[in-house]
């Protein structure tokens, strides 16, 4: 095995394998994580440059596993004076009175990566980089300048980032994977008047560099997208709210939000094991309508969420949460599969080598319907078709969720309407699926999400077709 | 002083190899957590950290480089990648440090005032699995309780150390308690939770972890005696000061911060500052040398000192607004405030207690949570689902709402606004107990 991490540690892989093993013996498991990450990013910002930043963050951690009593140790670099202290506290971790467990090993990580393992940087020096992406970030100003004299200011950024990832497993298992990412994010205001808008578009992909460079199009059309959703909110008026309203959200990350926030949260093991998840005890039983199937899958190639193992050395799986409206699966980890004596998902990540894992997603999609959108919108009396959001937020525990509308229209009689603003959008997830009447067949997976969970900040895409919400299912708030 | 002097020396190497100035930072941090579940260890888990970033000048052209490896080998390579990418960037007429003129001298005496670093002998591993332990006990031991998300107690230090080739140059250094814990009453579809904390520099300004586990018992159990809104419209909300200060914060960061002003992504302008745009009773100042204030600071990064308090808001009209010298230099403005964001910053309360403040309201809403992202910096539009208390006839009843939607603007609420006589400092900013008319509840 070659790694760039064994290599500045001067370890062989099964030299590191046995000094792991030597120091979690005794316990039921754990993993020395390690990461490398190399980082470029630039932004223009009123038509002014930003200086660059570049970023070298090398790091790991040792967990430990005695049964739920999960002692944990960081530090930062590699040198190998740290990685042996960090062996050496966490061998003297006395065993705890925890109970031990059961934990699975799902397998070996795949052949073929699900993204590309080549160097985001391509091995061109830095500065030449900087040249490439100093001419594009112009080029996107200007160009967004010249679609629109409202165009009051744009900011462009564009982040190149590498990681170098090791695991070494206290089964003795050594994982190493190299994993590219490129973002690209735009925001543009608008002024009229005294009216002010802006709108942001951004995509975050295992891309290398030349990959960005070449996505131009793309890119302009993100702007356009901008450009036409300020636009289209000078003219919005405020939203009425109620509880009477059909809601039709858009497909991608529009549904799908809602989607990871009010459902998939409430399917991950750990809020099972602690008996405070919302759709707690609810396997077996219609969470949602039927004709609505749901599945959290880390296997999705060139997708966002997706990645060679977990954050625990764990193959990732396409995991059946929701069949035709049955509960049927959760989200798990190793502690929490072993909690709760549930399949092991692969699904144990962490925001950085500073974290320890827990039940995350991945990539979680519901999967398309029959319908088209133009059907789901002629069928709606007094409704709202919600085609942005702009995040939202769940609480796990009574499984209430609020989603905030930022590219919004009302539906007359089957008729779009005007655009509108201040639309929130609530329910309970575990009631307001069963609420859906139809699923499009317009599926799309998002090209960005950031999910947060106690503080952790991991990289997931959501996806769906267009989805409509019978009346009563889901309260609008307004700014009316 | 190890990395002050690892701070100077890649300083120094910078101007050597032909930089016209460098400023450069390196943060150390030591944190140690420990979680209970069911009376029982999740484990410690400790981490170490430290972080060098590095900006390089070239008279305009500047570059930056994040290290967390501080070898002589890693500095080197640091500050040539930085010279190298200084090189090939174009030049920004607002870049450079602050002038020699306003860059000052860190005082002891007012290091000394702030009070940050905690000489008691920090928790041990086994005291702390003990206070994780009897918090959730606490908890538990009121009705209705059914379960804990998690009860944690952690406690940290963090040190930082600057210098820039100004002159200037400082060190500051916290150490910090914190208890948190969220449990969940009630069981089956009809669980809810919330949560209380305590977080302070010195152990003995902490809460009891009793106070703490039952206080957050207490706010989930009477969350379970819910009931509708009995009706829609405009009504006078009022905000606890938690959730005051934290929508407060959110909203006002964006709106007065001098970099969204410069981008068109606030509803002031720069023409803003003079003007009357809020009511007469609010008034928004800080204070950074508030004696163990959990935002207190000796200086500001850019080496300028500033005065101890600045009035952002006073009487209603808009006095300044947060900003580093390059924000000042893009807005025209002086930095010599040296306010890159707010520092204990707090509403003035007024001498009205709340007891008053709820006598006359007829039908209102006693917000205790918001949900969403509901703040529209550019326009000031507010829209958030929120939870909270009925407020009938003039007095706060036990009557939950699980799930209302407050909507307004922030101009207009903060036109209607009084704040009671309640404030406390829990938290960086805060806000007492605060009275808004003109949002709509639905
Ligand atoms: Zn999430």
């Amino acid at each position: 095995m070659s790694s760039v991490i064994l290599n500045a540690l001067g370890h062989s892989a099964d030299e590191l394998s046995k000094m792991v093993q030597t120091s979690l013996q005794g316990g039921n498991g754990g993993e020395l994580f390690m990461t490398g990450t190399r980082h470029f990013s630039q932004t223009l910002s009123n038509g002014i440059l930003q200086q660059p930043s570049v970023a070298l963050i090398k790091g790991g951690s040792v967990r430990r596993i005695n049964g739920q009593e999960t002692p944990f140790v960081v530090f930062d670099g590699f040198a190998a004076h740290d990685l042996n202290n960090a062996l050496n506290l966490i061998s003297k971790v006395p065993q705890g009175k925890a109970p031990t467990v059961n934990l699975t090993a799902s397998g070996i990580a795949p052949k073929t990566s699900y993204y590309t393992q080549n160097d985001a940087f391509e091995g061109v020096e830095l500065d030449v980089l900087q040249a490439y992406v100093v001419d594009l970030l112009r080029e996107i100003d200007s160009y967004a300048r010249q679609q629109d004299t409202r165009v009051a200011n744009v900011d462009v950024q564009v982040a190149i980032a590498g990681q170098d990832k090791l695991i070494v497993r206290a089964d003795g298992r050594v994982l190493s994977e190299y994993r590219p990412k490129c973002q690209f994010v735009v925001n543009v205001v608008l002024i009229e008047g005294d009216k002010k808008e802006s709108s942001s578009e951004n995509f975050g992909l295992p891309f290398t560099y030349t990959e960005l460079l070449n996505a131009r199009d793309d890119l302009r059309a993100m702007v356009d997208r901008c450009i036409e959703k300020a636009s289209n909110n000078l003219t919005a008026i405020p939203a009425k709210g109620g509880d009477d309203f059909e809601v039709v959200f858009g497909p991608g990350f529009s549904g799908g939000v809602v989607l990871h926030e009010a459902v998939g949260h409430g399917f991950e093991g750990d809020f099972h094991s602690k008996d405070i998840a919302s759709f707690q005890g609810k396997i077996g039983e219609r969470v949602a309508a039927k004709g609505v199937t749901v599945y959290e899958d880390g296997t999705v190639a060139n997708a966002r969420g997706s990645y060679n193992f977990d954050d625990e050395g764990n193959a990732p799986e396409k995991t059946l949460l929701i069949d035709d409206g049955i509960m049927v699966g959760l989200i798990n980890d190793e502690l929490s599969a072993a909690a709760l004596n549930m399949p092991l998902t692969g699904n144990g990540r962490r925001e950085s080598y500073k974290h320890k894992p827990m039940p995350r997603m991945s990539n979680t999609y519901m999967e398309a319907g029959n319908a088209t959108l133009d059907e789901l919108i002629g069928s709606v009396k007094k409704g709202y078709y919600v085609m942005e959001l702009n995040g939202g937020q769940v609480d796990i525990v009574s499984s209430k969720f609020v989603q905030n509308g930022t590219v919004v229209r009302e539906i007359n009689n089957g008729q779009l309407g005007a655009y509108v603003k201040g639309v929130s959008v609530a329910g309970k997830g575990n009631e307001s699926y069963k609420h859906i009447i139809g699923v499009a067949n317009d599926f799309e997976i998002s090209k960005n999400g950031m999910c947060g969970k106690e503080g952790q900040s991991v990289p997931v895409t959501t996806g769906q077709g267009s989805m409509l919400f019978a009346k009563g299912a889901l309260k609008v708030g307004g700014s009316a | 002083m190890k990395h002050l002097d690892t701070c100077k020396r890649a300083v120094q190497l910078a101007l050597q190899k032909g930089a016209s100035d460098a400023a450069c930072t390196i943060s150390t941090d030591e944190k140690t957590t420990i979680s209970v579940n069911k009376g029982q260890s999740e484990g410690l888990s400790a981490s170490t950290g430290v972080s060098m970033g590095i900006k390089v000048f070239l008279g305009q052209k500047v570059a930056s480089f994040a290290v967390n490896d501080l070898s002589d080998e890693s500095v080197t390579e640091s500050v040539e990648t930085a010279l190298m990418l200084a090189k090939g960037s174009p030049e920004n007429k607002f870049e450079g440090l602050a002038d020699k003129s306003l860059v000052g001298k860190v005082s002891e005496q007012e290091v000394a005032l702030i009070d940050a670093v905690d000489k008691t002998a920090p928790f041990t591993p086994e005291q702390m699995l003990q206070m994780a332990i009897d918090m959730e006990d606490a908890a538990y031991a009121v009705p209705s309780v059914a379960a804990v998300c998690s009860s944690d107690v952690k406690q940290g230090r963090d040190t930082s150390y600057t210098y820039l080739s100004n002159g200037f140059e400082g060190v500051e250094e916290d150490t910090w308690y914190q208890l948190v814990i969220d449990p969940v009453a009630g069981t089956g579809d009809k669980k809810v939770t919330s949560y209380d904390y305590s977080v302070a520099f010195h152990q003995a300004d902490l809460d009891s972890v009793q106070t703490v586990g039952k206080t957050a018992g207490e706010k989930a159990a009477a969350m379970l005696n819910q009931v509708q809104l009995p009706s829609s419209g405009k009504m006078p909300v009022v905000f606890s000061p938690e959730i005051s200060s934290s929508l407060m914060k959110g909203c006002l960061k964006a709106c007065l911060n001098g970099a969204a002003i410069y981008a068109e992504k606030s509803l002031l302008d720069k023409s803003s500052i003079g003007k009357k745009l809020f009511g007469s009773n609010v008034t928004l100042l800080d204070d950074r040398l508030k004696p163990r204030g959990l935002s207190s600071s000796a200086f500001s990064v850019s080496g300028i000192i500033g005065p101890q308090s600045v009035k952002f808001v006073e009487d209603g009209v808009v006095q300044n607004f947060t900003m580093g010298v390059i924000t000042a230099r893009k807005l025209g403005m002086s930095p010599d405030l040296g306010r890159e964001g707010m520092h204990n910053a707090y509403f003035k309360p007024s001498d009205i207690s709340v007891k008053d403040m709820l006598s006359d309201i007829k039908l209102g809403l006693y917000v205790t949570g918001t949900m969403g992202r509901g703040f529209t910096a550019e326009n000031g539009n507010i829209s958030y689902t929120v939870e909270g208390y009925l407020i009938r006839d003039g007095f706060l009843t036990g009557e939950f709402v699980l799930e209302a939607t407050i909507a307004g603007n922030l101009v207009e609420m903060l036109n209607s606004a009084t704040f009671a006589n309640d404030l406390t400092d829990r938290n960086g900013l805060n806000a007492s107990t605060t009275r808004v008319d003109s949002l709509t509840v639905s």
